[in-house]
């Protein structure tokens, strides 16, 4: 047996239980503070000890996705990335020569070559490893780098986005900076959609830097997304726009063209504008999107709203006869005036003659409150929801805020401000027989492989009853026809519109400017079944500046190409036979001139709607009086006699539009053919004169 | 006594989970490593396999081997001196790692006799202060002797370097001296002069303060001094949760110094989140439930003194070792009981736990008769400590034998 203690008995107190406990306790709470510590660890700081573990166990190289289409509706390429040659120089190379490889960079790319060095060498010194020497460098430099085989520097594959048809909608696309990132337009709106998703290769790496594990995620490449826009009719609009700008001289323009049913914009101008292709360095005023961006007083465009609410509250009909008080009217103390003294019209001719005291008086039917809330039906004051950003709301105030004698100015589009884009689809709901559609840019978005991922579905609601609608088209084409704008008549289509001239509040004085304006014309084509709304839209056009001179004349140019490129059937007479341009200039016998002189005298038509109103802030028409700018038109009109035109046998539309192009008034007898006319053919005219034609019907 | 002979087999069945887990942990730790150095995934798993194996037949060898026999005085003084011999003997090797550890072998094994130390020093500390039973109190009789073995051991293995060990060896003898009844004023003194000592280890070695600096803010430095303690920490906290899955650790691929030894923990934590952690901490904590109520159980003192002074210096060492791993003392070499890699470690521990074992073979619902005997011949003395009154007093459980 082996010895067993017998604890030679000395009577002492043992502590031995009480002390093991002791011990067993203090590794127990040492147990408990590791459990502690790996929770705080293992939870607390997981994510962050993860980021840092990744950090030095992994390396990943970011492959770029290629950046998806944007299409026209039809297909056709607005906007491609292709993947070309970037060069970084990586100067821990031992074998890299900065001064060598700034000395040749700089001679391939036309470089200064002692900055580059300097940078190089900086970089070199400081040990960097990746130094951007070019990126994105055309096709042609790329082979030339590549032959010059540069120790440390090698090319990387990045995209770049082009624009092939260079400044064409420009600004709806918008453009991308280097990292192909959208900074505008379009670009910018469905970056993520056409962003893709950048994929890349992780390295899981020893300590050593050897990776020994790998795997990669695939890029995504960036959806297309095609566009309302037809590129033939942006084409034709931006011609137009463009001719316009040339002629009349203004700061800048903007045109719509706007598919009435679905809402869809077919063309959008900005004129001036830019090529995306090199925008980095475009001004931000040229990058302005106008056409939502730019608050004008739209001026006597906005009539329709008074006249839409006038006769959908069915306080008045086409026919109504209304009192247009000679030319002026008293509201408050305020007297508002019309440029001609009109006695008591129907309300068709009080729209077509842009009388602002049947506007007025219309709106006071109406009443503030349910103006306002047809304001707002119509989608003025509050953004379209059109896929750009910036887009402003316009200023609408709400009738609480109103002078007293603020119908005197809303109702003739004064006292609120407004963007193209939100009278293009106030005009659209009239084509659309009272239900307004929201307008929009983006048909649908499809994946890589061509497929509809997202088509839009626009917001739609109706504004007026199509009993009112279907009542206002033919009230608003006699605007076309008798009224203010007939240089809106379209060869083979009827056409309805108004015209609007508004002064620009100086910013300086914060009161209305003699001598800027703002041109429009918004009008739709044809009358029974409208397939476009086009909306032009003149900033400061130097000259002539009514609505119906400069603008109305870029809305038919536009019109006569788009309407025939839809399809759509001619519902009435060409005037003119081929060449018929010709033959009706010579007919008019009009030089430049006296074009000149006419366009200057059809103001006359439009006095009424025009007259500006002197104070910004208490807006309201004053006498105008000799005014200046009057003063021009006259002697102008007056020094220039013209020749009167043989209009017999045109039909009344045709008619009407050869006088408005000579800046004459007609007086329209019966119907058809003309048959006589009063002065005769050769007779001498004066600008702003009225002549009288008889028209009948032959058969 | 017709009573049969069963070891603890919670105790039993941790540890052979504890030494089978050691070598998967080894395993994934060390693969890498062992690829890029010798070309073979398995160099370090194989060497540590055998090991393991080698001290499990020897654990089941020494449990069955009466633990009584080892209180024979020519077994603990030559156990003593055999281990100052190897201590000393460890200096006519060249450093391995810039120490004096480890006897080679033939046969290219290695022997670290610091580990047999450890249970040498409990060996004799137990027998020691059995044979001063009573006398716990008296300074030169019974504490100068074992602080003075204490201290030649402590100062050996320290001067290999290996200050964990020494440290362990302190850690060891303290808590055999306390809970056999020693004066707590000269531990305490002790205690005192162990941290002068560490300040003046510190001042003497100012890299020493490096590493207190380095584990007070490991990120401050994460790529000089604060590099272990950071790399250990960020694979802790990757680990989260649920962990990487077990061979998925990352930190280990060089990352990770001594990850397949010293840091094993944090592969642990790394590759089995909290979840593996915690239950490893559990298993410690149930091989230190098991191991104490054995050493209390104990026939006699110095089975009790013997089994406390294995298992605490085991369980004390894993805390230790995971402390450091979790940056909660500063860093100190010392492999983590079972788990870590190292064959003499292994076969010491498992050795050790076979001691343990027997002891609690023999053990006995009353324990330590004289421990418990003279609770109740302490009564009527003032200075008794107030003692477990719910239990029933046991006065005739222990009967003396003679030397057969």
């Amino acid at each position: 047996m082996p010895e067993r203690s017998n604890a030679k008995t000395k009577n002492r107190p043992d502590a031995s239980r009480q002390r093991v406990s002791i011990v067993v306790l203090l590794l127990v709470l040492w147990m408990i503070a590791i459990g502690v510590r790996l929770v705080h660890l293992q939870v607390g700081q997981h994510e962050q000890l993860s980021d840092r573990a990744r950090r030095q166990q992994q390396q990943s190289a970011k492959s770029n996705a290629l950046r998806g289409l944007i299409l026209d509706r039809n297909g056709h390429e607005l906007a491609r990335s292709l993947d070309v040659d970037s060069f970084v120089a990586e100067p821990t190379d031992e074998k890299f020569d900065a001064r060598e490889t700034a000395k040749k960079f700089a001679a391939v790319l036309g470089l200064d070559e002692s900055p580059l060095r300097a940078r190089l060498e900086e970089a070199r010194k400081s040990k960097r490893k990746f130094v951007w020497l070019a990126r994105q460098v055309d096709a042609e430099q790329a082979r030339r780098i590549h032959e010059l085989k540069l120790a440390g520097v090698r090319a990387v594959k990045e995209p770049k986005r082009y624009y092939p048809n260079g400044a064409l909608a420009a600004h709806v696309l918008g453009y991308v900076g280097t990292d192909d990132e959208g900074l505008a337009g379009i670009e910018l709106y469905q970056n993520a959609s056409l962003g893709g998703e950048a994929g890349k290769t992780v390295f899981d790496k020893d300590a050593r830097h050897k990776a020994f594990n790998s795997f990669e995620v695939e890029a995504q490449p960036g959806q297309s997304i095609v566009l309302t826009i037809d590129q033939n009719i942006q084409y034709q609009a931006e011609r137009a726009v463009a001719e316009a700008m040339e002629q009349t001289r203004a700061k800048s323009a903007t045109a719509l063209v706007l598919e009435p049913r679905t809402g869809e914009i077919l063309a959008l101008v900005n004129a001036p504008t830019f090529d995306p292709n090199g925008a980095r360095k475009i001004s931000e005023e040229l990058r302005k999107n106008q056409a939502l961006q730019n608050i004008y007083e739209p001026g006597s465009t906005f009539k329709i709203v008074a006249y839409s609410a006038a006769i959908e509250e069915k306080l008045a009909r086409p026919t109504d006869m209304i009192d247009c008080q000679m030319g002026s009217i008293n509201l408050l103390g305020r007297t508002i005036r019309d440029t001609h003294a009109y006695g008591t019209l129907t309300v068709t001719e009080a729209l077509a003659k842009s009388s602002n005291v049947a506007a007025i008086k219309l709106g006071l039917r109406v009443g503030k409150e349910r103006m306002y809330d047809y304001m707002r039906r119509f989608g003025f004051g509050e953004r379209t929801g059109i896929e750009l950003k910036g887009e402003t709301r316009g200023i609408v105030r709400k009738p609480e805020n109103w002078h007293p004698s603020s119908m005197g100015s809303v109702a003739i589009g004064q006292e609120v401000g407004v963007t193209p884009i939100q009278m293009a689809a106030a005009f659209a709901t009239i084509a659309n027989d009272g239900v307004r559609v929201a307008p929009h840019l983006v048909r649908e978005v499809r994946d890589a492989n061509g497929q509809a991922v997202q088509r839009t579905a626009p917001e739609t609601h109706r504004v007026l009853s199509a009993e009112t609608a279907r009542t206002l088209r033919p009230m608003l084409e006699s605007v076309t026809v008798s009224g203010t704008a007939k240089l809106a008549q379209l060869d083979g289509y009827t056409a309805a519109g108004k015209t609007g001239t508004a002064q620009k509040i100086d910013p300086a004085t914060r009161a209305y400017s003699k001598t800027k304006y703002v041109a429009s014309f918004a009008g739709f084509a044809p009358i029974e079944n409208p397939a476009v709304v086009i909306i032009v839209v003149l900033d400061e056009p130097a000259g002539s500046y009514y609505g119906g001179t400069v603008a109305a004349p870029v809305f038919r140019a536009i019109a006569e190409s788009v309407l025939p490129y839809l399809g759509v059937a001619p519902d009435t007479e060409f005037k003119t036979p081929a060449g018929g341009q010709d033959e009706l200039a010579l007919e008019m016998n009009a030089t430049q001139a006296n074009r000149d002189a006419a366009s200057a005298t059809a103001h006359h038509a439009q006095y009424s709607s025009q007259e500006p109103a002197a104070q910004a802030m208490l807006p309201q028409v004053v006498e105008r009086g000799a005014g200046g700018v009057r003063e021009v038109v006259y002697a102008a009109a007056t020094e220039r006699a013209l020749l009167m035109p043989d209009v017999r046998g045109r039909s009344v539309r045709e008619a009407a539009r050869i006088c408005a192009q000579l800046g004459l008034e007609l007086e329209a007898h019966g119907d058809g053919r003309a048959i006589g006319q009063s002065p005769a053919a050769g007779a001498r005219v004066e600008a702003g004169q009225t002549v009288s034609v008889e028209f009948g019907r032959s058969d | 006594m017709a009573r049969k002979l069963q070891a603890d087999e919670w105790l039993f069945a941790a540890t052979v989970g504890l030494a089978l887990f050691g070598v998967v942990m080894v395993y994934s730790a060390s693969a890498d490593l062992a690829y890029a150095e010798n070309g073979t995934q398995y160099h370090y798993v194989g060497r540590q396999a055998i090991w393991t194996v080698a001290g499990l037949l020897a654990m089941m060898c020494v449990m069955q081997f009466d633990y009584g026999r080892l209180r024979d005085r020519r077994v603990v003084a030559g156990l003593v001196a055999g281990t100052v011999v190897l201590l000393l003997a460890v200096f006519l090797f060249p450093r391995i790692n810039g120490a004096h550890r480890w006897i080679r072998l033939p046969g290219g094994f290695r022997l670290q006799p610091s580990e047999l130390s450890k249970l040498a020093l409990a060996i004799f500390l137990a027998r020691f202060l059995e044979r001063r039973a009573g006398e716990e109190h008296a300074l030169w009789k019974t504490f100068a002797p074992c602080v003075l073995v204490t201290g030649l051991f402590v100062m050996l293995v320290a001067a290999e370097p290996d200050l964990g060990t020494a440290m362990m060896l302190g850690v060891t003898s303290v808590v055999l001296l306390f809970a056999a009844g020693a004066r707590l004023l000269y531990l305490g003194v002790l205690g005192g002069v162990g941290l002068v000592g560490i300040v003046f280890m510190i001042v003497l070695f100012p890299w020493r303060l490096g590493r207190v600096t380095a584990f007070l803010d490991p990120w401050a430095d994460a790529q000089g001094t604060g590099f272990q303690v950071v790399q250990s920490l960020i694979a802790v906290g990757s680990g989260g949760t649920e962990g990487l899955g077990f061979a998925q650790g990352r930190q280990k691929m060089l990352f990770l110094p001594f990850a397949h030894s010293d840091f094993i923990f944090a592969v642990v934590g790394e590759e089995l989140g909290l979840l593996g952690a915690l239950t490893l901490v559990a298993v410690f904590g149930l091989f230190l439930w098991r191991g104490v109520r054995a050493a209390r159980r104990a026939p006699d003192r110095f089975g009790m003194l013997l089994g406390l002074g294995i298992v605490v210096g085991i369980v004390a060492q894993a805390l230790f070792n995971i402390s450091v791993v979790l940056s909660l003392v500063p860093t100190k070499g010392i492999p983590l009981p079972f788990i870590s890699y190292g064959g003499s470690s292994m076969m010491l521990t498992l050795v050790s736990v076979g001691v343990l074992l027997n002891i609690s073979q023999q053990g006995t619902a009353q324990g330590d008769a004289a421990t418990t005997h003279r609770e109740f011949a302490a009564k009527s003395l003032p200075a008794a400590p107030p003692q477990r009154r719910g239990r029933a007093p046991v006065t005739q459980t222990w009967r003396p034998e003679g030397r057969s």
